[in-house]
């Protein structure tokens, strides 16, 4: 059974081919600005080196982000119009997940905790954190937004809590120029550095998630996790007209 | 002969269309998920809420096409997408939607000029004789170029600043009208008096095929201003009448000139100022004038739509122009750049 992987939500551009529960073959890629010319190519690339035709596939894994709301969009739609198209089911996983799934093999022995961190401007960082439960990972914080701050304190008291008896390691794709707003911890890992396990990191995430079939794919959309600015502001016009019953 | 097919998809601005099209000029299907309802709160098109819409509603939108064509993707001849110029996240996602159609299917792919999409629009139902001079008109462009035998454009002048659909737009917001205001201010303008006020016309006595419209613009900001001042009450019929003139003089004259220089006859006027109705008067005036044949899209393939990106696409696979995979989306695009693309 062929899967295909594929996320742009980063700047590490992630594909694969999986058969029969191995990665067959992969290709990673982290041109800045280059994801929409690669993805095709890689694709094409992958199956042709997998000797697999297109519809040889059985499902279709995509990373819905959070991340680059650009970026993100770019597979998102590959993956949704290739799934409509050859009428097979499309698995939408956290990039997060991801991430941290693929970090798991860095750790060597012993209860861990995972804090993939991707940068969110202003102070901020998209995040998650999951501890190592039997083969898998149990989410301890849900997806969200948060301070940088925030989840450095987050991680902290999970650790504490824990009596210092697990080890945790952050993985993040913050740029060089916030290299002073990466939280310190003593196991700090750079997306880019560990690009090569994102493609495995995004199939074992699917094995947690439904397969979206027909009607459901149209719906799959990426996970942007923050408003536009402008339908911000435009509801808070709205609310200073309307929030006292009275216009201002 | 078989009859050729060809999907095209189109998301450059606020329109999620897609279409199918046979040998270049028969409309199957064409499906348009307008957006104009979710920015008119915004006063204009906010780029990131557009390319959410697009990835919300884009397989939707492709497969709808194909089921009112009654065909399957795999009895397409190929795949045509806009791939610019336009807004870089909203183009990337038709673009990207349509490269995996074009990877699972192996169809030829056909990257398409926006503009050029909007030329091919005027052979959708009607003959496509090239070569052409082409006048397109938008919301984003005013320019006068050349369309050959081969689909290749090449481009005589266009405007230095603003585009007359956004003059358009911007005078609408002035006389306080609604957002599009280019068929508002059509409307009104029929019912005015088109000399009631002395406008500029930029470029009239210069042989230069170039446009500007952001004089005129302020000029009719200037003059609302000084008749607020004067407590003079102008008719709104009256503004319209006299801005519409003003524009029309100026594409007029321009495209009567590049008729001259380049020997053409026939001319293709088209984009989404093509629908109006002053314009294609005025445009069919210069065509009995000075012998010429003049060519409009169908009203309804004016705006943004797949259709003329499927055309387009129709037109370049018979010049045996093909776009591969790793093509780019592009905000800015020249046509000299675009016909680098393909080979």
């Amino acid at each position: 059974m062929a899967i295909l992987v594929m996320d742009t939500a980063t700047e590490v551009l992630a594909t694969g081919l999986i058969v029969e529960e191995n990665i067959l073959v992969s290709a990673v890629s982290s041109t800045p600005r280059g994801h929409s010319t690669a993805l095709a190519p890689l694709l094409q690339s992958i199956l042709q080196s997998g000797r697999t035709t297109p519809h040889q596939l059985k499902k279709i894994v995509v990373g819905v982000g959070p991340g680059s709301y650009t970026g993100v969009r770019m597979a998102v739609s590959m993956a949704k119009s290739m799934a409509m198209a050859l009428e097979i089911p499309l698995l939408p996983v956290s990039t997060l997940t991801a991430l941290a799934y693929a970090a798991v093999p860095l750790i060597d022995k012993g209860p861990f905790l995972l804090l993939p961190l991707l940068y969110a401007r202003r102070g901020r960082a998209f995040g998650a954190l999951y501890q190592g439960a039997g083969d898998g990972l149990e989410v301890l914080a849900p997806e969200s937004v948060q301070p940088i701050s925030e989840w450095s304190s987050l991680a902290t008291r999970a650790v504490q809590d824990r009596q210092n008896q697990v080890k945790l390691v952050m993985i993040h794709d913050f740029p060089d120029a916030q290299a002073d707003e990466i939280p310190q911890f003593a196991t700090s890992i750079h997306l880019k550095s560990n690009q090569e396990r994102l493609p495995r990191g995004l199939w074992l995430a699917s094995q947690t998630v439904r397969p979206m079939m027909r009607e459901e794919i149209h719906e799959v959309l990426p996970n942007y996790m923050l408003e536009v600015e402008a339908q911000v502001r435009l509801r808070e016009r709205g609310a200073a007209r309307f929030g006292n019953g009275l216009e201002s | 002969m078989k009859e050729r097919l060809m999907l095209g998809i189109e998301t450059s601005c606020d329109e999620t269309s897609a279409a199918v099209v046979a040998d270049g000029q028969s409309v199957r299907s064409l499906v348009t998920y307008s957006q104009i309802a979710i920015h008119q709160a915004f006063g204009g098109v906010v780029p990131e809420v557009a390319s959410r819409q697009h990835v919300a509603v884009i397989t939707r939108t492709v497969e709808q096409a194909l089921t009112e064509a009654n065909v399957q993707l795999s009895q397409l001849d190929g795949i045509a997408v806009t791939c610019g110029p336009g807004l870089l996240g909203a183009l990337l996602v038709g673009l990207s939607a349509a490269k995996g159609y074009a990877l699972v299917s192996g169809l030829p792919f056909f990257p398409v000029h926006h503009i050029a999409g909007h030329v091919a629009a005027a052979g959708l139902e009607a003959q496509w004789r090239p070569p052409m001079l082409c006048l397109v008109v938008s919301g984003g462009h005013t320019e006068l170029l050349v369309v050959d035998e081969n689909f290749r454009f090449q481009r005589l002048g266009g405007t230095v600043d603003d585009a007359a659909g956004e003059a358009y737009d911007k005078v609408a917001r002035l006389c306080g009208l609604n957002y599009p205001g280019g068929p508002e201010i059509d409307k009104l303008a029929a019912q005015g008096n088109p000399d009631a006020l002395d406008l500029p016309r930029s470029f009239l006595d210069s042989e230069e095929l170039s446009f500007s419209f952001s004089g005129l613009k302020s000029a009719v900001a200037n003059r609302l201003e000084k008749a607020r001042r004067n407590h003079e009450y102008l008719p709104v019929e009256d503004i319209c009448a006299s801005f519409q003139q003003a524009v029309l003089d100026v594409l007029v004259t321009k495209t009567s000139q590049a008729a001259k220089k380049t020997g053409l006859r026939r001319i293709v006027v088209a984009g989404g100022v093509a629908a109006n109705r002053g314009l294609r008067q005025a445009m069919t005036q210069l065509a009995c004038r000075a012998d010429l044949e003049i060519f409009f899209p169908n009203p309804v393939y004016c705006t943004d739509n797949g259709a003329m990106i499927a055309a387009a696409g129709s037109h370049m696979m018979k010049a045996g122009r093909h776009g591969t995979l790793d093509v780019n989306a592009y905000a800015n695009l020249s046509f000299a750049e675009w016909q680098n693309l393909t080979s």
